[in-house]
Formats: C-alpha cells, structure tokens, sequence
C-alpha cells in the first residue's frame, strides 16, 4: 500500500508551466494535503491547443500522440487546463478509433500510452471529495469557508463534443466541490460561457464585451468572487475587468486557491499567492472573515 | 470590432450555379460528422459567444457547406473568428462537430489559397505556432511580441493594444519573460510535427 491515495502523471501545460503563480502554489499545498503526488512528463509539448488544430488538423493529433507517448503506463494523467484536456481526449480518440493514424504515430514517437484515463483538475477533486463524504477519506483541520459568495464559472472548460463527453456539460461537479467547503454557491446566467479564449489577444473590446456580461452578471446576482478552474480564464477575465474599467470589479479565484485555505491554510500567511492577482481579493476575504 | 449584419438576413436570393455538392461529404469524412443530419435548428449560434461578430454564423456555415457553397464558407470570417471553444458541438442536437468542421474549413481555406476572412486572428495562429516550432511549447510574451509585428500594418492603435498590461503582468512576473524548452532532440521532432500551409502565407 503506498502512502499515497493516488500517483498519476501531470501535464502542467504552457500557460501554468510559465507563470501563474498563485494557482500553481497553492495546488501543491492542496495535492500534498490530499496525499495525491503527481509526476510531472518528461519533455512534455504543447498541446497543440487554440492553434495547432485550427489550422491543420494532424498537428493537433500528432502533438497529443507525442505528448501520450512520454506519459507513462499505469497511472492517470492530470491535466489542469481545460483547453489541453479537450486535445489530449480528442487525441487519444482519434488514435483509438484509427489504426493508420496510431501506427503512423507509434513509428515516429514509439509506444503510445492509450489505456490509461485522462482527468481534468476538477474531475480529481470531485472524486476525492466523494471519497471524502463516503469517508474513505478525511480531512483534518477543515476550514469552513462561510460567509464567501462564490460565482463558478466553467467557461469552455465544461465544453465538449459529443465523442467525448456524450452527457454533456459537467453543471454541478465545481458547485458540489465549492458547497462541500461551506461556501454558498450563487446561480448566474453565464456560467458556461466563453472567456473568448485567444481571441482577447487580437481583438480585447471583443473580450472585454463578454467579461463585462459575465463579471457584472455575477455582481447583479450578488456574488463576491468567481472561482475557475482554468488558469488562462482567471488571467484573462481579470485582466478585462481592468481593461474594461468596470465600476465594481470581481476578483477571481482558482479553485485549488479556495480549496488551499478551506483545508486549513490561513488567508495571511500567504500574500504571495494574492500579489499576483490584478484584482486584489484580499478585502473579498477579509469581508468573508478568512482574514487571518 | 464592429457587430456584423448576417449575410443571410438579406433578400437576395443565394445562387448555388457553382456549388460542389461532394462538400459536405468531405467535410464529413474529416471531421467524423454527417452535416447534412442538421436541423438547422440554430442551437450552436444561440450558444456561440463570437455570433455577434461573425457573417454568417456556425448554423450559417453548416447551410453554405450542405448547399455546397465552398467558396462563401471559406472566404468567411465566421471560421477565422470562432475561438475553438466547442459550446457549438456540445448543444448540437444531432452531435455534429460543428467547431472540428470549423477547423477543417480553416485547413481547406489554407490549402486552396483562398483569400482568408481575418488576417489578425491568422497572424496569431502563425505567431503561436512559430513560438510552438522555437522551443517545442508556447510562450505567451514571445507570441504578443511575434502578432505584433506580423500586424505592424493595422496602424498605432494595434501596436499599443494591451501594452500597458503586458508589461505591468510581466513586471509583476505572472507572466515569465523567458519560455520553458523542451530538449534538443524533443524540439527537431516538434519540429516535424508543426508543419503546413499555414507557413507560407
């Protein structure tokens, strides 16, 4: 029996590879308390997200064999940006239900690793707190978020076609995770709608449309904060919200943050997460009495 | 970016004289969707967050290629502005793949030397992936540095575009200046890899 709950490979991904601090640090502290280790790939590449596949369909296929082919048998892979998720599952299908393509790709990059499963960030965490409430596994020094008013949103992140998730979009696992940690989940009308992804760096007043619609959604439904799962969604909606020059701006969380101080963290001892944020949270947290 | 009048709200009539009407088939066989199963129910453009800013719109797009429009589909810039975010393929009725065939459509637009409907947005994909051939993984302050000189064209107002933020977000290192690199041996097989049409436009 190991010590660990769960070994599973990790796919950091470009984008929480450089930068992103204050969802990267937190996320050990979580995994470490939820005695989850992840080994990270060796030499990972990008997963030909956003670009690769928009315009030539193989490279998208080639780069998620590369990237199936370094991660090893036997453990699953956690990857923690929804955009790489959807072309690492999109890969695996394609080589799955191809044999030309599979060999082809099993010719130039050798084995490739297609039975193990891939999970996204919060298909980890929703499993261990159902654990968690069947009581295979326990918690200690819990602390109850109360009083914090949280807006989940998904973004593209719950999106995918129907080959891959014939259910459809994931509408309740975040909101179960975040109602576990004693915060209230408020409902809003834009929870899956996209950030605009890449094209908030070609044309920002596109973006910054969407995110006053979303961000000022969530302040009319009373909500304090949004928490995301995505890296690239925290960065960019915050980053519109400034941009934008919204009159009451909603600073935006990571949920390995909310779920870093629910399990025990205190709020001050960590000003090295909050520093990163464009929009500071601190007074969020402070008005919840996670203050300290 | 102004809001765009859909094509097919005019009067006029659609002249299909020259259609192909194979393109829906092939875009079906790449894409792994029957296009001509659409309801037309305009489910996907209700969802899509770029509808307003688009010419004709996913439903749009599913109708040139079942009539076999090809040149309207793929001149249009409602294939260059989709952000890939798959809203469109995860309400669609009758599973079809609505942003794979967006991408195959980009693809083809390249391939037949057709004139693309947003040159911005295709400089950023040429951009990324430049940035994806250099060190095997994506660099977001190198791909800013790439898209803005490939668009030196658009005039002052684009060259300071987000200047202010990407360098307060660098200087406030959540955005690292140097990118992460693959190995040697690693980037010559990206290398073989990012490789298309997309490199000589």
């Amino acid at each position: 029996m190991s010590e660990y709950l769960m070994e599973a490979t990790y796919y950091p991904g470009c984008t929480m590879k450089t930068g992103v601090e204050e969802s990267n640090l937190p996320m050990d502290l979580v995994l470490e308390k939820l005695k989850i280790k992840l080994y990270e790939i060796e030499d990972w590449n990008c997963c030909g997200s956003s670009s690769g596949h928009a315009v030539n369909h193989e490279i998208g296929t080639a780069m998620g064999a590369r990237n199936l082919s370094k991660s090893p048998k036997g453990r699953p892979i956690i990857i923690p940006c929804p955009n790489c998720y959807r072309n690492w599952t999109s890969a695996q299908y394609h080589l799955a239900n191809e044999p030309e393509t599979l060999k082809k790709y099993e010719d130039q990059f050798g084995r490739i690793n297609l039975s193990d499963p891939i999970l996204n960030i919060y298909d980890l965490y929703h499993h261990v707190f159902n654990l968690a409430r069947l009581k295979s596994v326990e918690f200690e020094n819990t602390q109850p978020l109360k009083g914090l008013k949280v807006a989940v949103y998904y973004g593209c992140g719950a999106m995918y076609p129907k080959y891959l998730r014939p259910v459809g979009p994931p509408r309740d696992t975040v909101e179960r995770i975040v109602t576990e940690t004693g915060a209230d989940v408020i409902t809003y009308p834009y929870p899956h709608k996209c950030c605009s992804a890449f094209v908030s760096a070609v044309y920002p007043d596109i973006a910054e449309e969407l995110i006053t619609q979303i961000a000022g959604s969530v302040y009319e439904s009373g909500g304090d904060c949004i928490v995301t799962t995505c890296a690239m969604c925290q960065m960019n909606i915050e980053m519109r919200e400034v941009s934008a020059r919204m009159n009451n701006k909603i600073p935006v969380f990571h949920l390995n943050q909310l779920l870093a101080l629910y399990l025990g963290e205190k709020a001050s001892d960590h000003e090295d997460w909050w520093k990163y944020h464009l929009i500071d949270p601190i007074p969020v947290l402070k008005k919840a009495g996670l203050w300290g | 970016m102004d809001k765009e009048e859909k094509k097919f709200s005019s009067a006029e009539p659609i002249s299909m004289s020259d259609s192909d009407l194979n393109f829906a088939k092939e875009i079906g066989k790449v894409a792994g969707t029957d296009l001509n199963s659409c309801l037309t129910c305009m489910s996907c453009s209700g969802g899509c967050p770029m509808y307003s800013y688009m010419d004709y719109g996913p439903h749009g797009i599913m109708r040139l290629a079942v009539l076999g429009l090809k040149k309207e589909a793929l001149t249009s810039t409602t294939i260059w502005r989709c952000a890939g975010c798959h809203a469109c393929a995860a309400v669609c009725p009758m599973a079809i793949n609505i942003a794979g065939v967006m991408d195959y459509l980009r693809e083809e637009c390249l391939k037949g030397k057709y004139p693309i409907g947003d040159k911005p947005i295709f400089e950023f994909h040429r951009a990324f992936l430049l940035s994806v051939r250099f060190h095997g993984r994506s660099s977001k302050v190198e791909l800013m540095g790439l898209h803005k000189l490939f668009t030196i064209g658009s005039g002052p107002k684009a060259w300071m575009q987000d200047a202010f933020l990407g360098v307060k977000m660098i200087l406030m290192r959540k955005l690292h200046l140097l990118p992460s690199r693959l190995m040697s041996s690693g980037i010559s097989q990206v290398r073989k890899i990012v490789v298309g049409e997309w490199r000589d436009r």
